[in-house]
């Protein structure tokens, strides 16, 4: 399974807690103070729908 | 400005219109970080020189390339700088430009030259500038195994349409469709997100309004978003860094709104 989402994603890595715990950490920090009632999607672009022609 | 971990050294970026504002924020703290920063501006040269000053007193190696990020031959032009380093692993599209025309009903306020030089700067500038980095930038993938990130610096305007000019606001929603296209198109070798920032005080205002009157928006601002407070540079560039670093790894396609709230409508009621 962690293959195939990989394979799957643009960004071609299946994502482990590290890995969304470092983009949560922005949440939690002072980069984000003029942040607020956003939904960071942090989902090695799992999102944009299709991974790219040549990871197919 | 946060932090002295060097986690960006040896890093090459390059940060359009970074001679004053939100470009210099971050060129900074990319120098601080320990990158290697390409400062670029088109008229502003004597700023741009202190921006460069500013990142070399962080050790930073620099470059300061006098381009119009709207021309092939400005594109081309940073490009042959940032090929100079090899490749490169961070570049900021934050060069743009509006014609302020605040009253949106006034369709006479704008014509086609102003929406053409908007378009021009705001959207096909971005990609002319990716299309001549483009190798460098996967050359930086190939390097290291990391991929190379790419930041839009987008704006509010276009999500709500509300902003300096109806052509400002809809090149800025063509700036947001951009980065999601070409996240998908260019994945996983380069990252591409942008920021949504909504009131940055800078010069862009002080420049149309004059001092006296920039305070009184500055506060106006300030009492209509939800967190209170009028946004600047370093505020908007905190987390423009996030985009840039490592804890953003995961994320490509993003377009995240930097605006105090702005976005959320309202401010709550004991602002109002």
């Amino acid at each position: 399974m962690e293959a195939s989402v990989a394979a799957s994603v643009p960004l071609n890595v299946a994502s482990g807690p590290d890995d969304i715990a470092a983009s949560a950490m922005f949440c939690r920090g002072d980069g984000s103070r003029h942040v607020t009632g956003e939904t960071l999607l942090t989902d090695a672009g799992m999102h944009l729908g299709c991974a790219p022609l040549k990871a197919r | 400005m946060t932090g002295n971990i060097k986690d960006l050294s040896g890093r090459k970026a390059l940060v359009t219109g970074s001679a004053t504002g939100l470009g210099r924020s971050i060129a900074l703290m990319l120098a601080e970080r320990g990158a290697d920063v390409i400062v670029n501006c088109t008229r502003s040269i004597a700023e741009a020189e202190d921006t460069v000053s500013a990142c070399q007193a962080f050790g930073a190696q620099t470059q300061l390339v006098v381009a119009d990020v709207s021309t092939e031959d400005g594109a081309r032009t940073l490009a042959e700088a940032a090929g100079r380093w090899g490749h490169l692993d961070i570049l900021v599209n934050n060069a743009g430009i509006t014609r302020h025309a605040r009253d949106h009903s006034d369709l006479d306020a704008l014509n086609r030259d102003d929406f053409m030089a908007t378009y021009a700067v705001n959207v096909v500038g971005p990609f002319l500038l990716l299309q001549a980095c483009k190798h460098l930038l996967e050359k930086a993938f190939q390097t290291t195994g990391r991929a190379s990130t790419v930041l839009n610096v987008s704006s509010i305007a276009g999500v709500t349409g509300i902003g300096s000019s109806v052509a400002y606001a809809a090149t800025k929603g063509a700036f947001n469709t951009m980065t999601i296209s070409l996240a998908r198109a260019l994945a996983p070798a380069i990252r591409v997100n942008a920021i949504c920032p909504g009131f940055i005080g800078t010069r862009w205002f002080k420049d149309e309004m004059g001092e006296e009157q920039y305070e009184k928006m500055e506060a106006s601002v300030a009492a209509s978003v939800p967190l209170n407070v009028a946004s600047g540079p370093d505020d908007i560039a905190a987390s423009a860094m996030f985009f840039l670093g490592d804890g953003s790894r995961h994320v490509t396609g993003e377009t995240l709104l930097t605006d105090a709230g702005m976005h959320l409508g309202y401010a709550p009621l004991k602002a109002r």
